[in-house]
């Protein structure tokens, strides 16, 4: 059962990362993106992690799309249809890499010893996370606002118009 | 004490005038040099009379100690000695009294080195005179050749004058050098240079031996003495002022080479081959000297012949083994000589210094009444007439050279005759006969001033009595001598013979003296140019080392020297070239250009990874994190 | 194989494929469509990892790196957006100023 559930979701993801990859218009690629975020989310899900799942949504599928999408309509069509598709001789040469690279790390992970824990999750899954984030982890939540600060004013003077 | 001063008061003249004369001013400096020589004859008047009965010695200074043998400086007083020192003492003060007089127009101009140059001789020749060994002797000869060289080039502007002064210095260097060889070989012989010493033990040593040092002592002699072959120099030398021929050349420094000779006597006699050898020299010398005085015009350059005659002469006698003849000889020259030369002195003053000829002058008999009748007293002691000085000595060297042979004294006797003829040749030319001055010069001839005329008559006297003296300086020399009348009547005569023919041919005008000239003339030309012997000096000996050093110069500089620095140039260049080429070019060069054309290349084909694509950097990522991965991979495992 | 080690190998996967996503594209709006693909992958396996030890720590680093990711975009975005104003297109072959 288990295994049918990682199947289905796998073969969602894989199909989406393939269109995110290999597909030509841009809107294309934005679009399998976002199959892309909501067949990792069902994985989140699947792995028990239902606040991460449930953020992923809000802010990858509602913000991050839009964002995109936004940017994609300011552009005129005829600059964007200059530059499409993938370059063919950096993907002819990288495929040998990334496969290089894939293999070891796969085998180590297959092969290697992963620590095993005896720990059991007792209560939910949001609650522990809260309870964490908020206790262990606070300061880092603070800066992490402070980055999307940061993250926001230098959106807006990068996207001001120049006088 | 008191024999020490003899030395020091001409030699504190010198030092004297030398560093302050130029304060003192000329006249100041002629009184000094007079006193100091004066003081030098009162306080050797004392040392002489100890000195007859005993000789003694005085040691002055241990100069340099050499191990076994120390050089020391000393004097010897003995009758020689002393009585040679009071002569010098005696003749240098009338001559620098004189001086005062003769160089008075040239006060002002720095005449006071003119005094420092004559007490600087004294002293010189006061050392050779009294030195006990032949270390100081030879220091008092450089010292007499030193003052002849400054005081016959006095008149320095002059080339001549400035010419002949060399001329002098190296011709008695050469003497000097033969000299110091002498000194070297009596060293070697003897192991000392003491006097004493090396007269005691002179019999020791093999007698060719000896003979080659005494030559080689008696070529010094010869150069300072102006002797032939060193005797160019003496004629020429007439170029410095007149007392300066008058003390140096005629009385006391040319005669320092016979007393040289005299004083190592023993030495020479126990060489007889030596002697024979300075005879020899003597000779050639007396006669060919006479024969160029009568050919001379010049008033100095004919009593300077006289002198060179005159000590050929003396070195004659000494070779025929008569020193004390030759030593009285040498006295009494000294006073007539030195006349003679004042008197000459007088004449060429009275005239400014113009007159150098005797045909220039004539007729001076009434115009300088003193000045004649000293030259003539001077000129008749130099033939030998009786009563004066010269009969005495000359007679006496006649006499010797009649025992050595006959045939030696015939050629005595007609030396004397041609002395006597140049002799009163020159003195009837200039006092005689018309007077020919009045064509060269507009200055009236007159009487020298009294500052002259004193010294010269005194001279005069001397030389009238000094011959009276013989028994006495005979004695003083431990030796005796008897007049032989027969021998003393014809010289006489031959010198009467001689005044004779000069009377007739110049006074009488019995031949004409012209119309004679002109027909001897290469006869004439011969004598007068001393047998050629200053042409072969000057061209042959003097122009052909010139043109030696010269043709040495041209090869050995120009040819080889800088040839070779040249060649060296050019084959340096030439290697460093080559090696430039070979090393340079082919390899460094060629070393460096392809690393930079390497480097350069690959730096074009490495900067093609620099595409600026930001998809490219990113797998250059990519390509990094699989090289980690590797090596994570590899030391894992 | 458990399943958070087959997961782990997807979010291995996920990340090399975003990797070479940046490698191959050519406009700028894809090529930061595939930087959001890598961190995705990075989430993943974060919280397989935690899945797997028991724990709840993978959960809130993934949820910070989801934030982070959140701050990128817009800041790349942005970039995009002024690049095009300046330039007047937006290919990643034309802003190879670095280059020279």
């Amino acid at each position: 059962m288990e295994w049918l559930i990682f199947g289905f979701l796998s073969l969602w993801l894989l199909v989406s990362v393939f269109g995110t990859l290999f597909l030509k218009n841009p809107v294309h690629v934005i679009l399998a993106f976002l199959s892309v975020i909501l067949a990792i989310a069902g994985i989140f899900l699947h792995l028990g992690a239902e606040l991460l799942a449930g953020l992923q949504l809000i802010i990858y599928a509602v913000a991050i799309i839009v964002f995109y999408v936004l940017v994609i309509t300011t552009i005129p069509w005829e600059k964007v249809k200059k530059f499409e598709g993938i370059y063919k001789r950096e993907a002819l040469l990288a495929v040998p890499f990334l496969l290089i690279s894939f293999l070891p790390i796969a085998y180590m992970v297959l092969e290697g010893k992963f620590a095993v824990s005896e720990r059991v999750i007792t209560e939910d899954n949001i609650r522990s996370v809260g309870k964490t984030l908020f206790t262990n982890y606070l300061f880092p939540f603070e800066v992490a606002s402070v980055i999307l600060l940061t993250a926001m004013i230098g959106a807006i003077l990068l996207g001001r118009k120049e006088e | 004490m008191d024999a020490l001063l003899i030395i020091l008061f001409p030699l504190l003249a010198f030092l004297l005038i030398g560093l302050f004369g130029r304060r003192l001013g000329d006249l100041p400096s002629a009184i000094i040099a007079v006193l100091g020589s004066a003081l030098s004859f009162i306080f050797s008047i004392p040392a002489l009379l100890k000195a007859l009965n005993s000789p003694f010695s005085v040691k002055l200074y241990d100069f340099i100690s050499l191990g076994s043998y120390t050089l020391t400086l000393g004097l010897y007083f003995d009758p020689l000695s002393a009585i040679t020192t009071s002569l010098v003492c005696f003749i240098s003060t009338l001559v620098f009294i004189y001086s005062i007089g003769y160089m008075e127009n040239l006060f002002g101009q720095w005449t006071y080195k003119f005094y420092a140059y004559l007490s600087l001789f004294l002293f010189s020749m006061l050392l050779i005179v009294l030195s006990d060994n032949l270390l100081g002797m030879f220091f008092g000869w450089e010292g007499v050749g030193l003052a002849s060289y400054l005081l016959i080039g006095y008149f320095h502007q002059q080339k001549y004058a400035t010419n002949s002064a060399f001329e002098a210095f190296v011709m008695n260097r050469i003497g000097d050098w033969l000299f110091l060889f002498g000194i070297f070989s009596i060293f070697y012989l003897f192991g000392s240079l003491n006097l004493l010493e090396i007269f005691s033990k002179v019999k020791e040593i093999d007698p060719n031996l000896l003979g080659l040092a005494v030559l080689l002592l008696f070529g010094g002699a010869v150069g300072k003495s102006g002797q032939f072959p060193l005797h160019t120099w003496l004629p020429n030398a007439m170029a410095g002022p007149t007392p300066v021929s008058a003390l140096l050349h005629s009385s006391t420094m040319v005669a320092a080479g016979v007393y040289m000779v005299a004083r190592l006597y023993p030495v020479f006699e126990s060489a007889p081959q030596s002697l024979k050898v300075v005879a020899l020299i003597g000779g050639i010398t007396a006669l060919f000297a006479s024969l160029a005085a009568t050919s001379h015009t010049d008033i100095k350059k004919i009593i300077a012949f006289s002198t060179m005659s005159q000590l050929g002469l003396m070195f004659l006698a000494l070779g025929i083994g008569d020193k004390s003849s030759a030593m009285f000889h040498l006295t009494t020259h000294a006073f007539f000589k030195a006349l003679l030369f004042l008197s000459a002195g007088s004449i060429i003053h009275a005239f400014h210094h113009h007159a150098r000829n005797i045909y220039e002058v004539g007729g001076l008999k009434k115009h300088m009444p003193i000045t004649y009748a000293t030259f003539f007293v001077g000129a008749l002691a130099l033939a030998g007439i009786f009563p004066f000085a010269g009969f005495w000595s000359k007679d006496l060297i006649i006499a010797s050279s009649y025992e050595a042979s006959f045939g030696l004294g015939v050629f005595v006797s007609f030396v004397s005759f041609l002395t006597a003829y140049y002799i009163f040749r020159e003195g009837f030319v200039m006092f005689y006969g018309p007077e020919r001055h009045k064509e060269h010069f507009e200055e009236e001839p007159h009487e020298a001033p009294s500052v002259m005329l004193v010294p010269m008559v005194v001279l005069a006297i001397g030389s009238a009595v000094v011959g009276f003296f013989e028994g006495w300086y005979m004695s003083a020399l431990k030796d005796h001598k008897e007049i032989h009348l027969e021998i003393a009547i014809s010289s006489v005569v031959i010198a009467l013979l001689g005044i004779g023919l000069a009377y007739l041919v110049f006074v009488k005008r019995v031949l004409d003296p012209e119309k004679l000239y002109q027909s001897l003339k290469p006869v004439h030309t011969t004598f007068k140019e001393q047998f050629f012997t200053e042409k072969l000096y000057h061209k042959g000996f003097a122009k052909g080392y010139m043109k030696l050093s010269r043709g040495l110069f041209l090869v050995g500089e120009r040819f080889l020297i800088d040839g070779f620095i040249n060649l060296l140039n050019f084959l340096y260049f030439r290697v460093v070239k080559f090696l430039w080429i070979k090393l340079d070019i082919y390899t460094v060069d060629l070393f460096v250009n392809s690393i930079a054309k390497f480097s350069f290349r690959f730096g074009r084909k490495v900067s093609l990874i620099q595409t600026g694509l930001l998809n490219n950097y990113v797998a250059f990522l990519l390509f990094g994190l699989v090289v980690l991965l590797g090596i994570i991979i590899y030391f894992m495992g | 194989m458990k399943i958070e080690v087959a997961y782990i190998l997807i979010s291995i996967f996920l990340f090399l494929s975003g990797l070479f996503g940046v490698i191959i594209r050519k406009n700028l709006i894809t090529l930061l469509v595939s930087t959001e693909l890598m961190l995705n992958g990075v989430n993943v396996g974060l919280v397989s990892m935690d899945k797997m030890v028991g724990g709840v720590e993978g959960q809130v680093f993934a949820f910070f790196v989801l934030t982070v990711a959140a701050a990128e975009v817009a800041i790349g975005l942005g970039l995009v957006v002024a690049i095009f104003r300046l330039r007047g297109y937006e290919g990643s072959s034309e802003i190879t100023q670095l280059r020279d």
